[in-house]
């Protein structure tokens, strides 16, 4: 027996998410914005007496006519085009209570497929808010099909629809006198409307309000940069204890083991290789985490659309567009998302352009490199008393890769990418204050991700370094026998890894590195932050020293042969801005070659993007040297 | 006056182009009134001018009937929508695209049909694009799309 298919179809931002999760019990993302569903997601609703049907999330589209990638998904769908999926038993059309007037005439042009269908009319509760009022019977009785109301995220109305979505072979054809042109359609509608609804207040209350603020010619270009701002020095202030923290629980609970384990190979590899190369990476969840609630405040509130909005002509002026933007700050979590979230782009050139400039936004990869580097070298004076600078140079770094993003778009969009300007539109939903929950599954979503990342790439390059820094054994000089730390040092400069790393070495020099971090720069190609990873086995904590300080406070100890410093400031700003550029991310490869079609532009990426980072930590290392 | 007929030469050859995926709507004008069928766009644009209530159902009276007088866009208050002023009310009048079929269809999709009410609410901070209230919902928009959509004035 197959499973009853239903899809689920509406306008973009209307609900559909919200109340697919409510069914399903799943936790796809849910955001205040339009466009965050780009491609179809299929989930089983319990329908409570043992039966089960399945429910498929399609992307929201405001016709049927599609302009975008993610709004193909969805007509596709209907037609049955999908692979995989036939044409769906049922279609569950999803409208926003608020927005009728825009969106029955999409539900009629939805009958017009002739599927059998079901509308669920979403958010009644804001339409009340607004002293609007529904006749969900004249609604019915009018539309000839069953109509439910909802209100997704609190769960009212599901049980109701739960009992329609199980017999979708009763739900009456849709009547077959459909107006089948756009303006009747809203004729039609309009006709509807007249008699089951009480038009809601056009004023918005609140939203109106607050966007007088978020929205002021002058404010509102004020407020986005504060937001900004605050952004990164509440990473910086806030989680860095939190890390403190997991940083000596990690190397607490090392020490534990190795006084358990006895000393050997197994021993260094499980301390060093697991504790000092995975470990060093989990402990920046707390930062991580705190990035990830801010942005899916900003993205839950609505303030996502109206940044979007009030960057908008500048995104015009680089021949991109609001939503262009919405996919760059996306990036902000990861490059990943951000690069699908480029689908709902319906210009293909600007899509491309989007999609070759969005690993220059700072993903959280790239956090634990900054906050080590900062943390450890950049000192934590106040700037005019108040600003704290470490989360300043934060600040500076996000900027640089934002500023850089944009300007590459420019010369991407203006050159090899040039074409005509597509339509821009957006809908500016209400200001929502997100549910715990969906803030909840964001967060725990990018965390999982994260850990899951350690557990698999960073684990593995974890201990090839291992191996590379402990192969091949060497007999340490009997005068150093003694001194545990000598012999650590002896043995890595005879292994495997520092003779890779000496070859690399002419090359990164001009930027200040020395071969340990060209073998960060190696390991890190699949990465990020295996950077940190082999930096921490590099300066392993060797179960000497009194206290167990952090490896920040170890790099900053260590010299090199001469007795200089190992990292000069100038060095650590290099390798700062070569980490704002480098595209050293194979999920990112892979996820730009999935999207385009091709490696060529994954290629093209990834060499574009070591170009610029070499360049600029060359740039970044000359000046430095000289002013500092 | 050489304004005027200017944009009556051009309004009905626009609107058979833009208005091609009309083929149903021209059909039936066809057959109401046969000579007067190329005129979709410029029928719409009078039609809701001419009618004050301006709601949707007398354009589509408009259509079937065939009516037809040259539209007049120096009639105080019929504009182009990106030059209406933040804050006051206009009714749609016509959408045009010259002959790209699918942006008439999504700026119509959108609720930019004719006899549509909408509220220009304000301009982005640096100029574009701009938010306007209409059918319940909040859309912005580009000069650039704001400028095929013809409106009229309604506050004064």
């Amino acid at each position: 027996m197959t499973i009853t298919r239903l899809a689920l179809v509406g306008s973009p931002n209307c609900g559909k998410t919200t109340l697919f999760n409510a069914l399903t019990g799943l936790r796809q993302k849910i955001a205040n914005y339009p466009g965050v569903t780009v491609e179809h997601v299929e989930g089983h609703v319990d329908l409570g007496n043992g039966a089960k049907v399945a429910l498929i999330d399609l992307p929201g589209t405001y016709s049927l006519d599609p302009l975008s990638p993610d709004e193909q998904v969805t007509l596709d769908a209907l037609r049955g085009h999908l692979d995989g999926i036939g044409t769906p038993d049922g279609v569950v059309i999803v409208a926003d209570a608020t927005t009728l007037r825009r969106s029955l005439p999409f539900v009629g042009e939805v009958l017009h497929q002739r599927l059998p269908s079901i509308l669920v009319v979403t958010m009644i509760d804001e339409l009340k808010a607004r002293g609007g009022a529904l006749k969900l019977d004249v609604l019915q009785a009018e539309l000839g099909i069953p109509v439910v109301g909802v209100v997704g995220n609190r769960g009212i109305g599901l049980d109701d629809l739960k009992h329609e979505l199980g017999q979708p072979g009763k739900w009456p054809a849709p009547p077959d006198h459909m107006p089948s042109e756009i303006v009747s359609r809203f004729i039609w509608a309009d006709a509807i409307l007249d008699k089951a609804v009480v038009p809601p207040r056009e004023d918005r209350g609140w939203t109106d309000k607050l966007d007088k603020i978020v929205l002021h010619p002058i404010l509102g270009l004020n407020l986005f940069a504060l937001v900004m701002f605050l952004f990164f020095q509440i990473v910086f202030v806030v989680a860095a204890p939190l890390q403190d923290l997991m940083e000596a629980m990690v190397v607490g609970l090392g020490e534990l083991l190795r006084t358990a384990l006895p000393d050997g190979l197994i021993e260094s590899l499980l301390i060093d290789g697991l504790f000092g190369g995975v470990g060093s990476v989990v402990v920046f969840v707390p930062q991580i985490a705190l990035l990830l609630l801010m942005i899916a405040f900003l993205e839950g509130s609505g303030y996502m659309a109206r940044a979007a909005f009030v960057i908008d002509r500048v995104m015009g002026w680089a021949g991109l567009e609001g939503r262009c933007f919405i996919a760059l700050l996306s990036s902000y979590a990861c490059a990943i998302p951000g690069i699908m979230a480029t689908r709902a782009v319906p210009d293909p050139k600007s899509r491309l352009a989007t999609i070759m400039v969005a690993p220059f936004m700072t993903c959280s990869a790239r956090l634990p490199v900054y906050v080590l580097f900062i943390s450890a070298f950049i000192p934590e004076t106040r700037v005019g008393g108040v600003v704290n600078l470490q989360g300043l140079t934060m600040f500076g770094l996000y900027l640089l890769g934002s500023v850089s993003a944009m300007i590459a778009a420019v010369i991407f969009k203006r050159g090899v990418l040039r074409g005509q300007t597509y339509p821009f539109y957006m809908e500016l939903p209400p200001y929502r204050m997100p549910t715990a929950k969906v803030v909840f599954n964001h967060v725990s979503r990018g965390v999982r991700a994260f850990l899951k990342k350690a557990g698999t790439i960073i684990l593995v390059a974890s201990i090839a370094i291992w191996a590379l820094l402990h192969f091949p054994q060497v007999e340490p000089p009997a005068e150093i026998a003694n001194d545990e730390a000598a012999v650590r040092a002896y043995q890595i400069e005879h292994s495997a890894a520092a003779d890779i790393g000496r070859v690399l070495e002419p090359a990164i020099a001009p930027l200040g590195f020395d071969w340990k971090i060209g073998i960060g720069l190696i390991a890190s190609l699949a990465a990020r932050e295996v950077i940190v990873a082999t930096l921490s086995q590099i300066h392993a904590y060797t179960g000497d020293e009194e206290d167990l300080d952090g490896l920040g406070e170890r790099m900053r100890a260590a010299k090199r042969a001469d007795g200089t410093p190992a990292y000069p400031l100038p060095t650590v700003l290099a390798l700062l801005v070569f980490y704002v550029y480098a595209l050293q991310c194979v999920s990112t490869l892979a996820v730009i070659r999935r999207e385009t079609g091709t490696w060529r532009w994954a290629a093209i990426a990834f060499g574009y993007m070591f170009a610029v980072a070499y360049g600029g930590a060359f740039v970044t290392h000359e000046v430095a040297s000289i002013w500092l | 006056m050489g304004v005027r007929s200017r944009e009556w030469s051009r309004g009905p050859h626009v609107g058979v182009k833009t208005m091609a995926s009309w083929k149903a709507f021209a059909l039936t004008a066809l057959h109401a009134a046969p000579s007067h069928a190329e005129g979709a766009g410029g029928l719409l644009l009078r039609s809701v001018a001419e009618e004050d209530a301006g709601a949707g159902a007398s354009v589509l009276q408009g259509l079937l009937t065939g009516q037809r007088r040259a539209p007049d866009t120096t009639q105080v208050g019929v504009m182009a929508l990106h030059k209406a002023r933040p804050g006051s009310t206009v009714e749609i009048v016509d959408v045009q695209a010259n002959g790209d079929l699918a942006l008439v269809q999504r700026l119509m999709a959108l609720g930019f049909v004719p006899g549509t009410r909408v509220v220009v609410r304000r301009r982005a901070p640096l100029g574009d694009p701009t938010e306007y209230a209409l059918r319940g919902a909040r859309i912005s928009l580009r000069k650039r799309e704001a400028a095929l959509v013809t409106v009229r004035g309604l506050d004064g």
